[in-house]
C-alpha cells in the first residue's frame, strides 16, 4: 500500500465532503437532531399512570395500598366511586388499570385467608400492562404481607427495574445508547454515498485508470470518513453532557478506543454497500434500511438482546452497534472500565476487519463490471 | 482472458497493438475481433454510428475492462500493467464537480504519482495551454462544458501519459473550443504523444493520422483519410440550390448515375462515379423538377461522404417514420408561439442574459447559437418556464402568467442538454411514463411509443435498461419522450450531440417534419451545418444577443471573401497565416484552411507566407460563407468582454 496515495484519496474525500451541503448536513446536522429528539422524547419508563381503585373494604389495608402506589413514580391512584365499574373505568381510556378491593379483605389478610384482590390491567400497550401488573402485584403483596400474621409464609415480591436508574434521570441512559445508534447510522450512509457516488457520476473510472489499488482506494476513504465520524462523536457526546450532563462515570480508555473502531465498522459497511449497488438512491435505501432494522432492534438500544429468540441473538452478535452501545454505557453509566468491555472491542476489531476484506474482495479488480 | 503480448514487438515504434479483440456482454457482442496498430506519436480516429463499440475498446485499453478474447498492448504491456503511462478521457465528464480546476488535477497527479515539483510546472504549463491559468480555484461544476472537456484533458495530461485515449472528447463543445483543443492535440502528437480518439464530428476526423470505421464491432475501413475517400472511387458534386430539401428529394429519386445523395445544410453532396456524366445527370434531374441550381462543383469525397456511404452500403439505417399525429396540423396564423422580450437574468452579479427578445411563430425552426456558456440553455428555461426571468416578459402560446399551469405544460415539449429519462427503468417503462403525466390516451399510446422505439432502432429491445444504452441512442429515446405528446411548442437543446451523423440527419427531418406541422421549435447545436435548417437563428456571445435572421442574411452580412486553401502541413499553415491576419479570419476546417480576405491582395500575401514557410499549397478556391465561417467570424471579431 502506498501512503501517500491513500493520502491523495483521503484529501480529496475530505475537501469534497466539505463542500457538499447534503453530506455535511448528514455528518453533524441530522445527527445532532437526532439526540435532542431521542434523548427527550423516548421514555422507556412509566410514569404517572392513572390506576382507579374501588375501595369497598375502606380499611387500614386499603388505605395504605392507595398511598403506596401514590409514592411509586410509576402508578398514580385515583379512588372511585363505589357504583362504578371497573370495565366501564378502563373502557373510558382515562385509566390505565383498575383494582377492586373487596370488603372483609384486611380482615381475611389478619385471619392469614385468601384476600382475593381484583385488578384488571388495559394490555393494549402489552410492555406497559406487563409493568402495571408487577408493580400492583409487588405493592399488594408487600402491603399485605405486613397485615398477615406472622406464622404465614412471608411473600416476596420481585419488582424488576433497571438498578442503576432510580427513575429521576433516564436520560444517562438513553443518551448513551442514543450514541451508538447515531454512529451506527450516519458515517455508514456517508460512506455508501461517498462510495458510490463517485460510481454513479463515473468518476470513478479516473481510480481504475490509474494504478491505484483497492486497498489504497479504501483506506483512503475510510481515513477521511473515520476522521469526520470522529468529529461528529465529539459533537453528539459535547452536546450530551452540556444537555443532559452525561459524563464518564470511569475510565474513559476504552471508550477511546472502542468509538474509532465502532465508527471504522459502520464506514467499511458503507463503503461495502456502495461498492455492492450501482446509484445513490438504492445505496442510501440499502445503507439506511440495514442500518434502522439492524441498530434499532439488535443493538440492545431500546429492548434487552437476552429476551429475543436465538437466531436474531446469534445474529446480533454481528451488529457493532450491540457492542459499541455496552462500551457507550460502561463509560457514561456504569464506569467499570475495561474488566467489563475488553470483549466487546475485541469484537469490534473483528467486526472491522471482515468488513474491511469484504469491501477489498468487492473492489479488488478495479474494473468496471460487465 | 488476455493473452501476453509477444515477448519483443517487432517494431518498437508500435504504441497501440490490437489483435482479435472480442467483448462479449450477456446479451450483446459488442466487439467481434477487431485489430489494429497505432504507431507513435500517431492521432488515431475511431469512427462509426451510435453503439459500435467505440466505448468498449477504449474501457479494454484503458484497462478498466476485461475483454473476453484478444491480444492487446500498449507500449509493449497489457493494459492494465501500462495504465501509469495511459491518459484516459472518458466520454462523460469525468471530472469531480465539487473540486475546483486545481484540486481536480492534484488528486489525479497523486492518483499517478506525479512528485509536487512536476506537478507545479506541469499543472501552470496545461492551465496556460488551455487558457484556463488564472482561475485554478473555480469548481469544476461551475465550468462551460468546453471549459469542462479543456480541463478534462489537463488531468488526462498531468501525468504526461504516452498514450492518451480520449472518448468523443468535443461533444458538447462549441465550435470555437474544439477547434483550439484540436490544435492542441496536434502538438502534442508532434511530441509523440500516442492518441486514440474518438468522434462523431467527421470534419475533426480528418485530422487524425488514420481512422477506423467501427460498424457492429467490427472495423469495416481503416486507412488514412485520403485513402478512404479515395476507396470508395467517387467524385463529390457539390450542389448549391434555391432549395436543398426539394434537391435532395428530387436526386434521391435518380436511380441511375448516382452513388449516393447526402445533404449539408446548404449543400447537397452527390457522389458519381464520373463528375463531368454526374453533373449530367444531376443537372437534368433537378431541371425536370423545377429546382433552380446555383452551382456545382466536382471535388474528392469527405470523410462524412464516405461514413455515409459506407453506413449505408453496410445495411445501416436510420429509418425516417413519420410522426403518427393525430393533431389537425396548425396553420401559421401570424399568432406568436413564443413572445419574449427584454430578457434578463442575473445569477448573483452574474449577467447569464443580458436584455435578449427573441419572437417564434408557429411552424417556424428558430436556432439559438453560441459557444459555451453563452446562455443559451439560460434562455430555454426561462421560456418553457422552468426559470423566471429577473426581469423582461413572456408570452408562450398567447399565455404571459402562469407558464407552469398542467394546460400549458401539456403544449409544450422540452428536451434537456441534461438526460432526463431514468437510468434505472427499462426504456419501454420510460416511454410509458412520459406517455403518462402527458395524458396521452390509450389508443394514441401504443402508436406513439412504437412511433420512438423505431426511430430509435429499439424495437424488439424496449426491456433494456436505459442506463446501458449507448449515449447517442439515449438522445433519440430522449428526443422521442419531448415529442411524443404532440406539443405545439418545442425545445431542444443540443438534440443532436453526441449522435452518429445519420442519426443526426433523421432528426434534422422529423424537426422538419414537426415544423411543417405547425410545431413551433427552439433549437440549439454545435453543428453549425445543421443550424441551416433552422428558419431564423441568433448567434449568442456572453448572454446577448450579437446577430439575428435568416441562415442566408447572416452569411450574407460577412465582410470579404472566402477561400479554401489546401495545403500539405495543414497545422504550420494554419501557424504562418495567424501571424498575418488577425485570428477570426484565419479557421482550419479538417484539414483545409479557410482564409478570409478582405483586400484584393490578401490571398496572395497568404499563399506568398506558406510558401515562404515551406508550405506546399495545393489547390485554393473561392467559397461561399458558410455558417460555421459566419459564426467564427461573429465570434471573434466581437471586442473582447
Amino acid at each position: 500500500m502506498n501512503l501517500r496515495r491513500v493520502w491523495v484519496q483521503c484529501t480529496k474525500e475530505l475537501v469534497e465532503f466539505r463542500r457538499d451541503g447534503l453530506t455535511v448536513a448528514l455528518a453533524f446536522a441530522l445527527p445532532v437532531a437526532m439526540l435532542l429528539i431521542f434523548g427527550f422524547a423516548i421514555r422507556l419508563q412509566i410514569k404517572n399512570i392513572p390506576v382507579a381503585v374501588v375501595d369497598f373494604d375502606r380499611s387500614a389495608f386499603s388505605r395504605d395500598f392507595i398511598s403506596r402506589i401514590d409514592a411509586s413514580q410509576e402508578l398514580v391512584a385515583i379512588v372511585e366511586p363505589l357504583d362504578r365499574s371497573p370495565t366501564a373505568l378502563l373502557d373510558s381510556g382515562g385509566v390505565r388499570a383498575a383494582v377492586v378491593i373487596p370488603p372483609g379483605t384486611q380482615r381475611a389478610l389478619a385471619a392469614g385467608r385468601a384476600a382475593p384482590i381484583q385488578s384488571l390491567v388495559d394490555a393494549t400497550d402489552v410492555v406497559n400492562a406487563l409493568t402495571i401488573k408487577q408493580i400492583l402485584t409487588a405493592t399488594i403483596s408487600f402491603v399485605g404481607a405486613t397485615y398477615a400474621p406472622a406464622s404465614a409464609p412471608p411473600t416476596v415480591a420481585l419488582h424488576e427495574r433497571i438498578w442503576f436508574n432510580p427513575g429521576d434521570n433516564e436520560a444517562l441512559f438513553i443518551v448513551p445508547g442514543v450514541y451508538a445508534v447515531i454512529l451506527a447510522i450516519f458515517p455508514t450512509l456517508l460512506a455508501a454515498i461517498v462510495m458510490v457516488r463517485d460510481k454513479e457520476r463515473g468518476t470513478i473510472v479516473a481510480a481504475y485508470a490509474s494504478r491505484l489499488r483497492a486497498s489504497e482506494l479504501i483506506a483512503g476513504k475510510c481515513l477521511a470518513l473515520v476522521g469526520i465520524g470522529l468529529a461528529e462523536a465529539l459533537a453528539i457526546m459535547v452536546i450530551g453532557f452540556a444537555v443532559w450532563g452525561v459524563r464518564f462515570a470511569g475510565d474513559p480508555t476504552p471508550l477511546l478506543i472502542g468509538t474509532p473502531l465502532m465508527i471504522c465498522c459502520q464506514v467499511l459497511l458503507g463503503l461495502l454497500v456502495g461498492a455492492a449497488t450501482n446509484t445513490v438512491t438504492s445505496a442510501i435505501q440499502a445503507a439506511g434500511s440495514i442500518n434502522s432494522l439492524v441498530s434499532f432492534l439488535l443493538s440492545g438500544f431500546l429492548y434487552p438482546v437476552s429476551t429475543m429468540p436465538p437466531v436474531f441473538r446469534w445474529f446480533s452478535y454481528f451488529v457493532p452497534a450491540r457492542h459499541y452501545i455496552n462500551v457507550s454505557r460502561d463509560a457514561f453509566v456504569r464506569g467499570a472500565g475495561w474488566p467489563g468491555v475488553w470483549s466487546e472491542l475485541l469484537t469490534l476489531a473483528s467486526i472491522a476487519s471482515m468488513l474491511a476484506l469484504g469491501a477489498w474482495l468487492r473492489m479488488r479488480r478495479m474494473q468496471m463490471a460487465d | 482472458m488476455i493473452q501476453a503480448p509477444p515477448a519483443a514487438i517487432e517494431a518498437s515504434t508500435i504504441d497501440v497493438h490490437v489483435r482479435g479483440l472480442t467483448k462479449h456482454y450477456k446479451d450483446v457482442e459488442a466487439l467481434r475481433g477487431i485489430d489494429f496498430d497505432v504507431r507513435r506519436g500517431e492521432i488515431f480516429g475511431l469512427i462509426g454510428p451510435d453503439g459500435a463499440g467505440k466505448t468498449t475498446t477504449f474501457n479494454v485499453l484503458a484497462g478498466i475492462l476485461e475483454p473476453t478474447a484478444g491480444e492487446i498492448a500498449l507500449l509493449g504491456e497489457r493494459p492494465r500493467e501500462a495504465r501509469a503511462n495511459v491518459g484516459y478521457l472518458t466520454q462523460q465528464f469525468s471530472l469531480f464537480d465539487d473540486l475546483s480546476i486545481d484540486e481536480n488535477l492534484r488528486y489525479i497527479a497523486g492518483l499517478r504519482d506525479v512528485t509536487a515539483d512536476a506537478f507545479a510546472e506541469r499543472k501552470a504549463r496545461y492551465l496556460a495551454l488551455m487558457d484556463l491559468a488564472g482561475i485554478g480555484d473555480r469548481l469544476a461544476g461551475r465550468l462551460s462544458g468546453g471549459m469542462k472537456q479543456k480541463l478534462a484533458l489537463c488531468c488526462a495530461l498531468i501525468s504526461e501519459p504516452r498514450v492518451l485515449l480520449l472518448d468523443e472528447p468535443t461533444v458538447g463543445v462549441d465550435p470555437l473550443s474544439r477547434r483550439e483543443f484540436w490544435s492542441v492535440l496536434a502538438r502534442l502528437a508532434s511530441n509523440e504523444v500516442t492518441i486514440v480518439v474518438a468522434t462523431p464530428y467527421l470534419d475533426e476526423a480528418e485530422r487524425c493520422h488514420r481512422v477506423a470505421l467501427i460498424y457492429d464491432g467490427t472495423i469495416r475501413s481503416l486507412g488514412t483519410p485520403a485513402e478512404l475517400e479515395a476507396q470508395l472511387n467517387c467524385r463529390r458534386l457539390e450542389i448549391r440550390a434555391g432549395d436543398i430539401a426539394a434537391a435532395e428529394r428530387t436526386l434521391e429519386g435518380v436511380r441511375e448515375g448516382i452513388v449516393d445523395v447526402q445533404s449539408f445544410g446548404d449543400r447537397v453532396d452527390v457522389l458519381v462515379h464520373d463528375a463531368p456524366e454526374g453533373e449530367r445527370v444531376v443537372r437534368a434531374a433537378l431541371g425536370a423538377g423545377g429546382v433552380a441550381v446555383t452551382s456545382i462543383e466536382a471535388d474528392t469525397p469527405t470523410l462524412e461522404n464516405v461514413f455515409v456511404a459506407r453506413l449505408r452500403e453496410l445495411g445501416y439505417g436510420v429509418p425516417y417514420i413519420p410522426f403518427p399525429a393525430t393533431r389537425r396540423t396548425r396553420t401559421n396564423d401570424g399568432a406568436l408561439a413564443i413572445d419574449g422580450r427584454g430578457l434578463t437574468k442575473l445569477f448573483g452579479p452574474f449577467h447569464a442574459v443580458d436584455n435578449v427578445t427573441l419572437q417564434v411563430g408557429y411552424g417556424e425552426i428558430y436556432g439559438l447559437l453560441g459557444a459555451n456558456g453563452a446562455g443559451k440553455t439560460t434562455i430555454i428555461k426561462m421560456l418553457c418556464g422552468l426559470l423566471a426571468p429577473t426581469s423582461g416578459t413572456i408570452a408562450l402560446a398567447g399565455r404571459t402568467s402562469d407558464l407552469r399551469a398542467a394546460s400549458i405544460r401539456q403544449r409544450i415539449g422540452y428536451m434537456s442538454q441534461k438526460f432526463t429519462l431514468y437510468d434505472d427503468l427499462p426504456i419501454i417503462e420510460n416511454l410509458r411514463f412520459y406517455a403518462g403525466i402527458y395524458g396521452l390516451e390509450a389508443s394514441e399510446r401504443d402508436a406513439r411509443i412504437g412511433w420512438v422505439l423505431d426511430i430509435s432502432g429499439l424495437r424488439g429491445r424496449e426491456r433494456l435498461l436505459t442506463a446501458r444504452l449507448p449515449g447517442g441512442w439515449k438522445q433519440r429515446v430522449a428526443f422521442g419522450a419531448a415529442v411524443m405528446h404532440d406539443p405545439e411548442i418545442l425545445f431542444l437543446d443540443e438534440p443532436t450531440s453526441g449522435v452518429d451523423p445519420l442519426a443526426r440527419r433523421q432528426f434534422w427531418r422529423l424537426i422538419d417534419e414537426r415544423a411543417r406541422a405547425g410545431t413551433a421549435i427552439v433549437v440549439t447545436t454545435h453543428y453549425l451545418e445543421e443550424a441551416e435548417h433552422c428558419h431564423r437563428l441568433c448567434f449568442m456571445a456572453g448572454g446577448s444577443m450579437v446577430t439575428e435572421g435568416t441562415p442566408t442574411a447572416i452569411k450574407a452580412a460577412q465582410p470579404g471573401r472566402l477561400f479554401e486553401i489546401t495545403t500539405d502541413a495543414p497545422e504550420r499553415a494554419a501557424a504562418a497565416l495567424v501571424d498575418l491576419f488577425p485570428a477570426w479570419r484565419v479557421a482550419l476546417f479538417g484539414v483545409r484552411l479557410h482564409l478570409i480576405a478582405i483586400d484584393d491582395g490578401d490571398l496572395d500575401r497568404a499563399t506568398g507566407a506558406l510558401r515562404a514557410a515551406g508550405v506546399d499549397v495545393t489547390e485554393t478556391r473561392p467559397l461561399p460563407f458558410s455558417l460555421e465561417d459566419a459564426f467564427i467570424g461573429t465570434i471573434e471579431r466581437r471586442p473582447a468582454a
